[in-house]
């Protein structure tokens, strides 16, 4: 009885915690899909990067888009709301038919992976300052899509 | 089943059985549950620590962290076997220590260490896969009908 008392009095604490916590979540959390886009202009262009997170930032559920591109690849990675991560693979799949679909010249790579979101933030973030030459960037890119096929 | 055979015991036998029935120490199921689910529950915690240190520090993706984090979490088992510390955990959360990955190394440690006196071939060797060795083949197995049927399925069944 007493175990069951406990059992219970820990179930109504999971709910109310539950509960609060979903009502005081900052506003990026709930519509705002976190993006910014790149200007730099001195490397290849990121002008089908920047067009993708538009495409993308439509869709519900996706909490944050970073893309880079080439001339001949995009990558992409994006993050999605806690609570939709079981439907993960299929919009993966999804999203990845729909840059296909967007941009055919391009060969699109699409991510969820915790990793890439990281690196590729940081890529973003090296090409918006146009440390990167084209040579480079292709290189990064390489190594980045290589890390997202690995499998062991 | 167990009623069947209770029913063919010899009369005194069943008036034993009803008379240590009210006198046994009821097991206590929903606390022994909790327990195992919270220590369960914390192992499962330290291995996505684990995880996520490898995919932020390392370069390793959500798919390849899981192999070195299983490593070590099944080293981690190996100190606190030795040391003793795990014995108590299981004492205390029962399944919650053996289903984790954690309960597996335990369980090749324990036997090595045991069978230590015995020798290092016979010994260690021959026993530290004694309860390992059934999951490691059943593992095997089951992996290897399962991906028979998936062939099946995506070969001639178009999925």
């Amino acid at each position: 009885m007493k175990a069951f008392r406990l059992m219970l009095a820990l179930g109504i604490i999971c709910i109310l915690i539950s509960c609060s916590a979903d009502n005081n979540k900052p506003n990026t959390q709930s519509g705002e899909t976190e993006f910014k886009k790149i200007t730099a202009s001195d490397t290849s262009s990121q002008s089908i990067s920047n067009q993708a997170k538009e495409k993308l930032k439509k869709r519900e559920g996706i909490t944050s888009i970073y893309a880079v591109n080439t001339d001949k690849k995009l990558v992409i990675a994006f993050e999605i709301k806690h609570h939709k991560r079981f439907q993960l693979a299929s919009t993966r799949k999804d999203v990845h038919k729909q840059m296909e679909k967007a941009f055919p010249d391009y060969e699109a790579e699409v991510s969820t992976d915790k990793r890439i979101v990281l690196d590729l933030k940081e890529l973003e973030k090296k090409v918006d300052k146009g440390k990167l030459s084209k040579k480079q960037l292709k290189k990064e890119m390489k190594q980045l899509v290589q890390l997202m096929k690995d499998k062991t | 089943m167990a009623n069947k055979k209770k029913k063919n015991l010899p009369p005194a036998a069943q008036r034993y059985q009803e008379f240590q029935k009210h006198r046994e120490i009821k097991r206590p199921l929903l606390k022994n549950c909790v327990k195992a689910f919270f220590v369960g529950g914390f192992i499962c915690f330290i291995g996505q620590v684990i995880s996520t240190m490898y995919i932020y520090f390392f370069n390793f993706t959500e798919q390849t962290a899981g192999n070195p984090t299983v490593a070590t979490l099944i080293f981690i088992t190996m100190f606190l076997t030795g040391f003793g510390v795990y014995d108590h955990i299981g004492q205390f959360a029962g399944a919650g220590s053996t289903i984790p990955v954690t309960g597996f190394g335990n369980s090749v440690i324990s036997a090595a260490i045991e069978h230590r006196s015995e020798g290092l071939i016979l010994g260690v060797g021959g026993n530290m896969f004694k309860l390992a060795g059934p999951v490691i083949v059943y593992g095997v197995f089951s992996a290897f009908v399962i991906a028979l049927i998936k062939t099946i399925l995506t070969q001639w069944g178009g999925l």
